[in-house]
Parts: C-alpha cells; structure tokens; sequence
C-alpha cells in the first residue's frame, strides 16, 4: 500500500474517531477506556482477519510516533488538573507514591518470573532485555486511567470527596510510567545517537520537551491568536517529536514534557487544553486500532506467561493501593478493598505507553509489553468502571445512592465539589 | 504574535521571537550534527516542524520593515535548507512532497471559491484583455528575448535557429505561467479587498487555465521546430482535451458532493479537505486528469452553484494557515542555490524582461479595458511571482526535450527562484499602496477553540 493510501486511511480513521466523540460525549454510551477499538485492532489483525498484516502495521509507525507524541502532549498538558479543578496535594503524592509503588512491584513480579522461567530451562531473554521488559510491563502497570474514571463518574453524576480523591490519584500517577518510559529509552539499545551516555539521554528527553515547552508558553505571550497558536504549538510539537525520533528519545515523554512545561509556563493553559481536547480522540482511535492490529501473541515464548504474570501483579497492587486509600480516606471503608479495584482502568494512556515500547524494543520485549497493556486495557475495563460505581454508591457519593456509613464520631464534612469533578 | 492588521509588536515581543529564533536554530543544528537524519518519514516530523516554527517567527520579524510573511517563509527554508545551514537535507525536502500535494489542492478550492461570478461579471472586460494581451505579448516577448540571449545559455549551443524558436515558445510558457499560491498567500495575509485584488485574484487563477492549454499548443507546435523529424500532431490536442473535460467533469461532481456534504453534515471539514488533498490528488494523477483543475472547478461549483462557498472558504482558511508556512518554507529549501549562483546573470536579464513584458502588457490591456487607475497602475504586480506551477511546467518540457531537458529545467529553477523572491513583495507593496491592505485589527482568540466537528 503506498504512503498515501495508509494516510488517507489514518485519516479516516481520525474522521470515524471524531464523529464517534462527537455523538457519545463523556456520558453517552461506548466504553470507557475504548477498549473496543482495540479488539477491531485485534480482530482486522494477522490472528483473525488478517486483513491488515504486519508489514502494513509496521507502515504506520512514523505517524504512531505523531499518534503517541499527542497523546503524550495532551497527557501533559492536563497533568495535575482534573477537569479544570486542580488536584489537591494529598491526592498528588498518594496518586505519585501509588504509581511508584505499581511500577516497582509489577515491574518486579515479571522480572522475577523471568528469572524462575530461566531456572526451569525455558526460553527467556537475556538480562538487560529481562530488565527492560520488567520496566515497560511495570510502567504500563502503574497507570490508572484518569478519563475511565471521568468516564463513570459523568455518567453516574457522583460528587463527593472519594470521587475527587479517586480522580486525583489517577490524573496524579501519569508522570510515573512517563519517568520509567524516559528510563526505558535512555538505557535501551541505541541506533543513531548511541555514543550518548545514559545521563545524557534522560537529560535530552527530560530538556528537550521543558526548554520548547517553555519556549512556545513565551512565544503564546499574553493573547494567542487561533492561527498562530496552532501554527507554533503543531510547529514546536513536531520539531519535538522529530527531533525525540532523530535522537532516538521517547517521543511520548518528550511530548509530555513539552505539555507539562507548558501548562505551567503558559497563562493560557485552559484555552490550549480546549483546543487540544477535541483532537485527542481523532487521534487515539487510529492508535488503539493499529495496537490491536500489531499484537502477535506467538511473538516470545515467554510473552504469555510474563502477561499472566503482569496482570496478576497489577490487581494485587492495585487491592493494595485500595487499602492505602483506605488509610486516607474514611468514605472509602464503606466500599472495602474493591476500592483498589477501582483504580483497576487502563486506557488509550497505558496502551500508548505499550507502543512506545514496541516501537523502541523490537522483537519479543516490545510484542510482550504491548500485549500486556493491551489485555491490561481489557481487564481494566471489566473490573475497573463496576468497582468505581459500586465504592462510590456505598459511599454515597453516586446520585441516589444512600449516604456512607462513616464510623461514630469520625464523619467527614461534606465536599465542595466542583461541577466538573471527574478526572 | 500579530498578525497583519494587529496592533504592532512591541520591541521586547520583536525581541523574544528573534532569541526564540536563534534557540531553534540551535535545536536543529545541535540535533542534525548529534546524530544523523533517520531514512524513514520520523526525519520529516523534525523538519516540517522547524520549518513551521522557523517560517512564522521569520515572517514575523521581516513584517517589521514590511516585508511579506511569504518572504520569511521562503528564507527560513532557505537558511534551513540543504545548502546553507544543513538543519534540512536534500531528502528530507523530498520527503515533504505530500505537503506540496496538499496545498496545491487547498490553493485551487480557495481559488475557485474566491470565483465569484459576480466578481468575474465585474472584472470580465479587464480580464478578457489582460488574458489575451498578456498571454500573446508575454509569450513572444520572452520568446524574443531568449532567442537573444541564446549565447549566453549553455544548453542551447549548436542548435538550430528553428530550434531557438522552439525552445523559446516553451520558454515563453513558463513566463505565462503565474503562482496562484503566492497571490492567496499575500491575500490572506494581508486581507485585502478592492479592484486591484479582485482583478489580480480573477486572473490568476484563471490563467492556470490559460497555461495547460497553451503548453499543450506549444508543445505540439515545437516539437516539429526543435526536432527536426517530427510531424505536427493533434495527438496531444485529443489528450488534452480529455484531460481538462475530465478534470472539470469530475470537478463540478466533486463539488456537488462537497456542497452536499457541508450542507448536511458540515462536520470535520479539515480531515475531508486533508483526504481529498492527498487521496483524490493521487487518484487524479492516475486517471490523468488535472488536480488543480478539479479542485479549482469544485471550489468553484460550491461558490457558485450553492450557498456553501463561505463555509468552504473558512474551512481552506483554517487548514491552509499551517500548510501554507510549510510550503512556501520547504519551497526555500528546495531552492538550489548553487545553480542560481552559476546561473544567475541569464536568470536575472531573463527575469527582469518578463518582469517588464508583464507590465507593458498590463499597461496596454488595461487601456483597452478601460480598468480602474488602480489595476491600470499595479495589475502588473501580481504577476510577477512564480512557484510550483511553473516549476511543474518546466519539469514536464524537461521530460519531454531530454536533449536540453536538464539545462532548461535548471534555467527555469533559476529563474523562478528570482520571481519567486521578488514578486510576493512586489505585491504587497501594491496593495499597500493601492489602499487595499486591511488596517482592522484581527480578532484575538483568548478562548481559541478547534473545531474538529
């Protein structure tokens, strides 16, 4: 297929996409963390109906990398606001401790199989690979979809101080899969900016994206005009983005970098995630589509036994961040350990995090990590929005629900909840 | 930023955009030399980047001493490009081929929806005049001239002087040819509304008419001149008549369709112009057909046949903003200027004579039309830009003419690299001076919404 067929294809993909977030909104139907597109992925891929192979997958990878940069930069530039109310400080320290802690334990269970796999004589990568395998399936671990948590408490209308702590933690915990993603690159195997050291490489990604970040957000100044904003924040997005492929950077932390800097540089921060927001979809659809249909679980021997394993690691860390929940919140008790489930959802953001390990890790290291976070995507989406709903309606903070029981002596005041309370 | 029109930049933002600018180049220099451009398209991501970010932080400066953004455009690409700095190589300025696909295409709706019928009933006496006027003197005046300066040219050494004519007639095409692109360019910029904009508008977009028939006329004329043996053919009058009734059948369909569609959906207008730019471009290609042709005939059936053209226009407008800086950016790239260098004696004599066969031309047709003072005075200064159009005509004879082919291509690379500086400037001025530069400040956006529905 030529290049300009694959585009007009993207494009109408992206055209698809835009129609379907036009029509569903946050509280229409479709699911949440659109895990659907995913299994059409899936389904148009080589397993089922082949009717796009991996070389025409494999086609698609340079506008992949715009694809991830996207959502990385819209990821960024919403890190730390949930809607337009900003996260509070407890809810960013637990939401970032939690991603920690996910990583670490997620990323150690898998390392760990990997090593019990090799003392049973089965087929396992070597150790560096090993590691860099642990580090992606952690990585995409850690994250709790911020927009599936939206998703469900839009739909359900909660309000409440459980459901802005439950969105704080998951618009929190973003940065940490992007810090193990910036760590993932520097210390893979490099092509054309091998003679950098380690240190360098995170600098590049961690620099590059705050200095045009910061670059742009001065540019902007105090009144963007439409035509030129998006001419200067496209124009610097891309150099980004060219320049994270040229040097062999995560183009995704790079872009979120870039967002995040600036979001805290600019004045205009609302105005540019209002023009960001609506072309997130048109972006993310194609994205989940082409990670479906890029999925070959025959890719490693040890894929399926190191995805078992990884989800595995990430429910348990999850029902244990649930209790750590617990601890701070008394509303919380009411719902119990399902809780943790509820920060169970991965979406779009952990499926993105996949790909850029499977573009930057080629072989079975990369197909297992993408994997993972695609079946990640699907158990999050069965386990994850019921157990939301069910912790806010015991604890009363779903419309109709009967208020939480709070322990003797130890209620919680109401919240002042804003109207745009999810994530 | 300002934009034409705004309120001027102060010294400290004129300040800011320079340091933004140098801090750029020290990204895409410090990137280029650290490790070298990747052969896939992620190489292109870093350029159309640089050179949207480059081309309207220049724009900006240059718009100080009045220059056109068009003008910053070209010489970001031009510093940026293969043969100054390096921050863009030679294949990477290949590789943004589909960006020219597409702003070709959004320069031909733009143009045939800027085709009002109306305007045209307005400017219809000027335009038929300056058409004729223009095409004949400008054709056998450069024809002339290049005959003349055939001594100085390289590729025409040993050739006949029946061939002389020949290769002049052809060259007289490229003369007649104009840049559509430019003129929408400076247009939008600088919003400009009068007679001199509605004539410079009405005739140059129709003139891209006037080039694909008189190259195929010439064609078939010179081909017998230059060489020797062969016979005059009709062959190609068939061709092209297929070609340009096709091309303004399927045009006039597209154009229903799109009318329909803005009609009843509306919705996403930049992703179906994004497609029909790079997928119908491509699916014409391989009919044979016209592009722009067909999409100035489109634009123009959504105008003129429907109550959509504002619509279509927005929608152009919107998408072009960003497209334009990228085209006319990577057009500075491409421009080889060591061959401009080794050329440019001939180049600039061969230049400066249309330049100055245009505005005699201008001057006799608006006196036969009677044209208001305004384009009797400056009608000739939209005229003078060239770009990719005459580019593609001189590619097309270079294939056709293999055995002077080569040199005549760089010739006309040359030349139109001279026009191409030149006229965008030329234009503003006139239209500054003409009075019919908009002087309303733009809207600001604090609240910029995209509108993908």
């Amino acid at each position: 297929m030529s290049s300009t067929a694959l585009l007009v294809v993207l494009l109408a993909l992206a055209y698809i996409g835009s129609l379907v977030v036009g029509s569903r909104g946050q509280r229409g139907y479709g699911l949440t963390s659109g895990v659907e597109y995913l299994l059409v992925g899936v389904a148009l891929g080589p397993h089922l109906l082949g009717l796009v192979d991996r070389d025409l997958a494999r086609g698609f990878g340079p506008l992949a990398v715009v694809g991830l940069g996207w959502v990385g930069f819209g990821a960024g530039l919403e890190y730390g606001m949930s809607g337009r109310r900003r996260i509070t400080a407890r809810g960013a320290v637990v939401g970032v401790a939690l991603g920690l802690v996910g990583v670490a334990f997620v990323g150690a269970a898998v390392w760990l199989s990997l090593l019990w796999l090799a003392g049973l004589g089965l087929a396992t990568p070597p150790a560096r690979e090993a590691l860099l395998l642990a580090g992606g399936v952690g990585a995409v671990g850690a994250e709790t979809a911020r927009h599936v948590i939206r998703a469900v408490v839009e739909r359900d209308r909660a309000e409440g101080r459980l459901t802005n702590l439950l969105a704080d933690l998951a618009a929190a915990d973003d940065v940490i899969p992007v810090l193990a993603l910036t760590a993932l690159y520097a210390f893979a195997p490099a092509g054309a900016a091998d003679g950098l050291s380690l240190a360098t490489r995170i600098g590049l990604e961690l620099g590059l994206g705050v200095l045009l970040g910061l670059l742009l957000a001065a540019l902007l100044g105090r009144e963007p005009r439409l035509a030129e904003s998006w001419g200067l924040l496209l124009g610097t997005c891309l150099l980004a983005l060219g320049v994270a492929s040229r040097l062999e950077l995560s183009a995704l932390a790079v872009a979120f970098f870039f967002g995040l800097s600036l979001a805290i540089g600019s004045r205009h921060r609302d105005d540019l995630r209002d023009m960001v927001t609506p072309t997130e979809q048109p972006v993310v659809l194609p994205l989940l589509l082409l990670a479906g249909a890029s999925i070959d679980v025959r890719a490693a021997p040890y894929l399926v036994p190191a995805i078992a394993v990884g989800i595995v690691a990430r429910v348990v860390v999850k029902l244990l961040a649930g209790a750590g929940v617990l601890l701070v919140s008394l509303r919380a008790r009411a719902a119990g350990l399902r809780v943790g489930l509820g920060l169970l959802p991965s979406g779009a953001f952990g499926v993105a995090i996949g790909m850029s390990c499977y573009v930057a890790l080629p072989g079975g290291v990369g197909e297992t990590i993408l994997a993972f976070s695609a079946l990640s995507c699907v158990v999050g989406e069965l386990l994850g929005p019921p157990a939301v709903r069910r912790t806010l309606v015991a604890a009363g903070e779903i419309a109709g629900a009967p208020p939480a029981a709070s322990p003797p002596g130890r209620a919680e005041p109401p919240a002042a909840v804003t109207p745009e309370g999810g994530a | 930023m300002t934009g034409h029109g705004a309120a001027p930049a102060g010294f400290a933002t004129r300040a800011l955009q320079a340091g933004a600018l140098v801090v750029l180049f020290g990204v895409g220099i410090t990137a280029s030399r650290l490790a070298p451009a990747r052969p896939d398209a992620t190489a292109a991501l870093a350029a159309v980047g640089f050179l949207l970010l480059a081309g309207t932080l220049l724009s900006e400066l240059l718009e100080t001493i009045g220059l056109p953004h068009l003008t910053g455009y070209l010489l970001a690409g031009i510093v940026a490009g293969p043969h100054v700095l390096h921050v863009v190589d030679h294949v990477t300025v290949e590789r943004l081929a589909p960006v020219n696909t597409l702003a070709l295409a959004l320069i031909a709706f733009a143009g045939g929806a800027e085709l009002r019928v109306e305007s045209i009933r307005e400017v219809a006496r000027g335009l038929a005049w300056a058409t004729l006027v223009q095409t004949a003197g400008v054709l056998v005046a450069l024809a002339a001239g290049f005959a003349a300066l055939a001594r100085f040219v390289p590729f025409t050494a040993g050739m006949s002087s029946s061939a002389l004519l020949g290769v002049g007639l052809l060259w007289g095409v490229i003369a007649v040819s104009r840049s559509p692109s430019a003129l929408l360019g400076i247009l939008a910029q600088t919003r400009a509304k009068g007679p001199l904009a509605r004539f410079s508008l009405a005739f140059v977009m129709s003139s891209d008419v006037v080039v694909v028939l008189l190259l195929a006329v010439v064609l078939m004329v010179a081909r017998p001149l230059i060489q020797p043996g062969a016979a005059l053919s009709t062959e190609d009058f068939a061709v092209l008549g297929h070609e340009i009734l096709g091309s303004v059948s399927l045009g006039t369909t597209l154009g229903l369709v799109l009318a329909a569609y803005l009609r009843l959906v509306g919705k996403n207008l930049m992703l179906v112009l994004l497609a029909l730019g790079f997928g119908m471009t491509e699916a014409l290609r391989y009919v044979h057909f016209e592009p722009l042709l067909t999409f100035l005939t489109a634009g123009f059936v959504v105008q003129n046949l429907s109550g959509q053209g504002e619509k279509l226009l927005h929608g152009v407008e919107r998408t072009s903003g960003v497209v334009f800086v990228v085209f006319f950016a990577t057009a500075g790239a491409h421009l080889d200027l060591p061959l401009l260098r080794s050329l440019w004696p001939v180049a600039l004599s061969l230049a400066s004579l249309r330049v100055v066969a245009t505005w005699g031309a201008a001057r006799v047709a608006s006196r036969l039309a009677s044209d208001e003072p305004v384009v009797r005075r400056w009608g000739w200064s939209s005229l003078v830009s060239q770009a990719g159009l005459s580019l593609g005509v001189a590619m097309l004879i270079a294939r056709t003419f293999p055995e002077f082919g080569q040199g005549f291509a760089a010739l006309a690379v040359a030349t139109v690299a001279i026009n191409e500086l030149v006229g965008p400037v030329l234009f503003k001025v006139a239209l500054d001076r003409a009075g019919e530069t908009s002087t309303a400040p733009e809207v600001s956006r604090p609240h910029a919404s995209f509108d993908t529905a």
